[in-house]
């Protein structure tokens, strides 16, 4: 069984905070719980894995700051808001803002932890999206400058004779570039190195 | 004018007596001192002549007695010729008739001791003589052998008036014959001439029997004549003194006498009284004229200068009382400058009091324009004649006709009975001498219809201190009582409906507090469930569990009694309220709102036992209002700003102050005094009535609720509350 996934929890009022720790706790989630949002940012765990469960009125900081804050710090934690009033502007808001999801006081342990779930899958995937993502840049990051412009060239759909003109060189050269992007991108055919970058610059 | 004062008046001298009754007193004293002074002068004056005539009367009888003493000698002589020694009697009588020519004598008489006449020079030598007789002064020379001198006698010849003087011859140491002179008292007359006396003066010479010898008026008629017996008896008194008396002439004289040691005749010198007092009389005559004079002068005078003065003041009565009336007096051509200035100052004043009566008919004439146009009923009640003036205003705000009397009665019945016992009072006090009164009655006019009266009175009294006379105004208060009575329902309803109102927001706040420890609960009984599902059960964990519901339980049990007792319907119910523990409550029972908002609360409780006695619930209305209001004026203030401050601070030893201190916008200065009026708002649902509602609260509590700006940006709102031992104090 792998590491049990992370909760983490914030809410100003200790009673609450403890309780809803608790269930998740039954519900067989790893939960760190803190009553404030600064108390949470300031532990570092924003880029961790798993997901935030978070009381959306607080003094000082309150749940919408804390969501902003992760989003400027691009984090992936997905955001699960709590909150005491059925208030629909916050939650649009939140929404809007990418909350996973908005739950009012009291709220049902099956309900909670469905959005948990949902937020730990989606949190999961933006993970892998992101170390795909990330493993992509890596190979794009070892190639030689010669070789990045050799490679733009090619996603254009320019032929080797045509880059070389542009580049002002010979087409055995380009040839030898092309060999070696093509080895360093772990691709075969110039069809997968467009889909490849395409992606990679895409979501950037 | 009082009696006292017209009394005074008639007593009061006329200017004219008062001016005569100074001239009298100026000259009467000096005249007077100065009759004292010349009769003094003149009794000097008469003791001086007295004293020179005395003197004169010497001089008189002592030329008499060198007459007589020059005969004396002269005889003397003659007797001791030869010829009479020889016996030659016819020398002797050549002799004698020559010795005649050098004395004041007719004759020369030569008698024996025995009287009889031996020789006499009035006949020729030889011839018969006269029988002999035996002269007083024969026996007085025969007696003491000395010369002497006869008194006046018949001459025994021819029978005139004479006197004699007589010598004694001695032979052989016996008197053997007497030698006499006989002379007429014209012979004697020389020694008052040689006097030249004043005309008027009475001068004699008086032999010693009194009898006059020479006179200086009206010798022939009184020669030989005895002076009276008075005279007689005063001058027989003394050698030498003075009298006032009658002359023989029967003029009254100042008689002044000196009598003669030797021959014992006497002088005697009468000055007319009239003469001596002339100089008195006419002194005194003058003074007397003088001093008449003076006085006749003076009391003219006084009499017209006192008429003047008199007339010029009775001229100025007309004025005065022109000035009583309000007229301004003419004041006719005075005799006096002060009395001019005196008209001048009752033309001004007359002036004066025109202007001012002028004035004062002009702001009575406002007044009444002002009472009728307001409504206002203006009464007048005198309590000495026990009389009641009305003005038609009045009458027609009790509905009493124009001409119609109206007594205390009539007014009291006009009263609604149950106001007319405290309108009783009222009246009753103003008769013990409480000086103003206000009231609030009813009355019920005559058809029926109830009217609402203010009266004000105020007293005024009489110069002993007693109350005289009321006098007021009283209107018609309807109309301003009924929306008094409007508005106090209205404001029941308001504050009713405010209690909703702010009930309404606690219920809001009370659910979202109410909503913590069901969040707890739910997910603590859910997370036990759990923890039981498993296998073992963990009922360790459970356990905890269950304790956690309890406790978040009995704090939801807590939110709902707090709600509670904000419904409940007790008013005005004071208990000791600790104003940090309200502060407190209070902004927990926000936390969700202050959250909503953004806005965060900074708490200074600094007061210390800061216990006011309250109703709590009201107060957290207060403090709930303050805060909310605070929210409000911050709304789209950035999040680092939006912070309100709850501060707690003694204010003196015997009160606390609450501050709800806010960083928004601040109250536009021309509305800070504004905002506690009801229905002012900036909202735009509000009613405006929070502050007005808060404000009525805090005065209900003896505190002060106010607003100002602060100096760094927002607004504070202070609550001033009396702790509760002062007010218990």
């Amino acid at each position: 069984m792998n590491a049990p996934r992370r909760v983490f929890l914030v809410d100003d009022q200790p009673a609450v905070l403890k309780a809803l720790a608790r269930l998740l706790t039954a519900a067989g989630y790893a939960v760190q719980a803190f009553s404030t949002a600064r108390d949470f940012l300031d532990s570092g765990c924003a880029g961790a894995e798993g997901c935030l469960v978070l009381d959306l009125s607080m003094p000082d900081m309150d749940g919408l700051a804390l969501q902003r804050a992760l989003a400027e710090g691009a984090s992936r934690l997905p955001v699960i808001f709590l909150t005491g009033h059925g208030d629909l502007d916050s939650g649009i808001r939140a929404m809007k803002l990418g909350a996973a999801d908005f739950l009012t006081k009291p709220v049902d342990d099956a309900r909670l932890i469905a959005a948990v779930e949902l937020a730990l899958e989606r949190n999961g995937r933006l993970r892998a999206d992101d170390a795909e993502r990330a493993d992509i840049a890596a190979r794009l990051a070892s190639l030689t400058p010669r070789e990045t412009e050799v490679m733009d060239l090619v996603i254009e759909g320019l032929l080797n004779k045509q880059v070389a003109a542009q580049l002002g060189t010979v087409e055995k050269t380009v040839k030898v570039h092309r060999a070696r992007v093509m080895a360093k991108m772990q691709v075969r055919s110039v069809t997968a190195l467009v889909r490849l970058v395409d992606r990679l610059r895409r979501s950037a | 004018m009082s009696p006292a004062f017209s009394l005074k008046w008639k007593q009061a001298p006329s200017v004219r007596a008062s001016l005569v009754a100074l001239v009298v007193a100026c000259i009467l004293p000096v005249a007077s001192v100065a009759a004292v002074l010349i009769v003094r002068f003149y009794r000097n004056e008469q003791a001086q002549l007295i004293s020179n005539t005395v003197s004169r009367a010497r001089t008189i009888i002592t030329a008499v007695d060198h007459d007589f003493d020059s005969t004396e000698v002269a005889l003397r002589a003659l007797g001791t010729a030869r010829v009479l020694i020889s016996g030659d009697m016819q020398g002797f009588h050549a002799r004698a008739v020559d010795m005649l020519g050098n004395l004041h004598a007719d004759s020369i008489l030569l008698l024996g001791s025995d009287g009889k006449m031996l020789l006499s020079t009035r006949l020729p030598y030889g011839a018969p003589l006269a029988a002999p007789a035996a002269t007083p002064l024969l026996r007085r020379i025969l007696a003491n052998g000395r010369p002497g001198v006869s008194d006046l006698f018949n001459g025994p010849l021819n029978g005139t008036l004479i006197y004699a003087v007589g010598v004694p011859v001695w032979r052989n140491g016996r008197i053997v014959m007497t030698l006499n002179a006989t002379a007429t008292p014209a012979q004697l007359a020389h020694v008052l001439v040689e006097q030249k006396l004043p005309a008027s003066w009475r001068a004699s010479v008086v032999d010693n029997s009194a009898r006059v010898v020479v006179r200086s008026h009206e010798i022939d008629k009184y020669v030989g004549r005895r002076i009276n017996d008075d005279l007689l008896r005063r001058v027989a008194a003394a050698d030498e003194g003075g009298f006032a008396t009658r002359s023989l002439d029967g003029v009254d004289v100042f008689v002044v006498f000196s009598r003669s040691p030797s021959s014992r005749w006497t002088a005697l010198l009468g000055i007319p009284m009239r003469e001596l007092n002339a100089g008195l009389y006419a002194t005194m005559a003058a003074l007397v004229a003088a001093t008449l004079a003076a006085l006749a002068l003076g009391l003219v005078l006084a009499w017209l200068i006192g008429g003047r003065i008199t007339r010029s003041v009775q001229a100025l009565v007309a004025p005065a009382l022109a000035l009583g009336d309000g007229a301004i007096p003419m004041i006719p051509p005075l005799h006096f400058k002060e009395a001019n200035e005196l008209g001048q100052a009752l033309r001004n004043a007359g002036a004066g009091m025109r202007q001012a009566r002028a004035d004062t008919q002009e702001s009575e004439q406002r007044l009444v324009l002002a009472a009728n146009a307001a409504l206002l009923g203006i009464w007048i009640r005198d309590l000495k004649r026990q009389d009641i003036w009305l003005s038609d205003q009045w009458r027609a705000l009790f509905g009493f006709a124009a001409s119609e009397p109206v007594a205390l009665a009539d007014l009291l019945a006009r009263v609604h009975a149950d106001d007319r016992a405290a309108v009783q009072r009222t009246l009753d006090n103003s008769l013990l001498g409480v000086p103003r009164y206000d009231m609030e009655y009813r009355i019920v006019l005559p058809d029926g219809a109830l009217r609402w009266i203010g009266s004000h009175g105020s007293v005024e009294v009489d110069a002993d201190g007693r109350p005289a006379l009321v006098r007021g105004v009283s209107l018609d208060i309807t109309q301003r009582k009924l929306a008094e009575l409007d508005v106090q329902q209205k404001q029941k309803e308001v504050t009713h409906l405010s209690r909703l109102a702010v009930l309404g927001e606690l219920s809001g706040a009370l659910a979202h507090e109410l909503n913590q420890p069901l969040t707890a609960i739910l997910s603590n009984a859910q997370a036990a469930q759990r923890f039981l599902a498993r296998q073992p059960p963990d009922l360790a964990e459970v356990t905890e569990i269950l304790r956690d519901i309890v406790d978040e339980d009995q704090r939801a049990g807590e939110v709902i009694r707090r709600l509670r007792s904000l419904f409940n319907k007790h008013d005005g119910a004071r208990a000791l309220v600790d104003v940090n523990t309200l502060a407190r409550d209070v902004i927990r029972l926000l936390r969700n709102d202050l959250i909503n908002h953004g806005i965060a609360v900074r708490t200074e409780l600094t007061a210390t036992a800061a216990v006011a006695s309250a109703d709590a619930v009201q107060l957290q209305q207060v403090l709930i209002n303050l805060i909310m209001n605070a929210c409000d004026a911050m709304a789209g203030a950035g999040p680092a700003h939006a912070v309100i401050v709850v501060r707690s601070a003694a204010a003196g030893a015997h009160a606390v102050q609450l501050s709800v201190i806010d960083s928004g916008a601040g109250i536009p200065a021309a509305d800070l005094a504004q905002i506690f009026e009801p229905f002012y708002t900036t909202k735009e649902r509000g009613m405006g009535l929070g502050l007005s509602i808060c404000r009525n609260i805090v005065a209900a509590h003896h505190g002060r609720l106010w607003a100002e700006n602060n100096a760094g940006g927002g607004a504070s709102v202070h609550l001033h509350l009396p702790l509760a031992a002062v007010e218990a104090a």
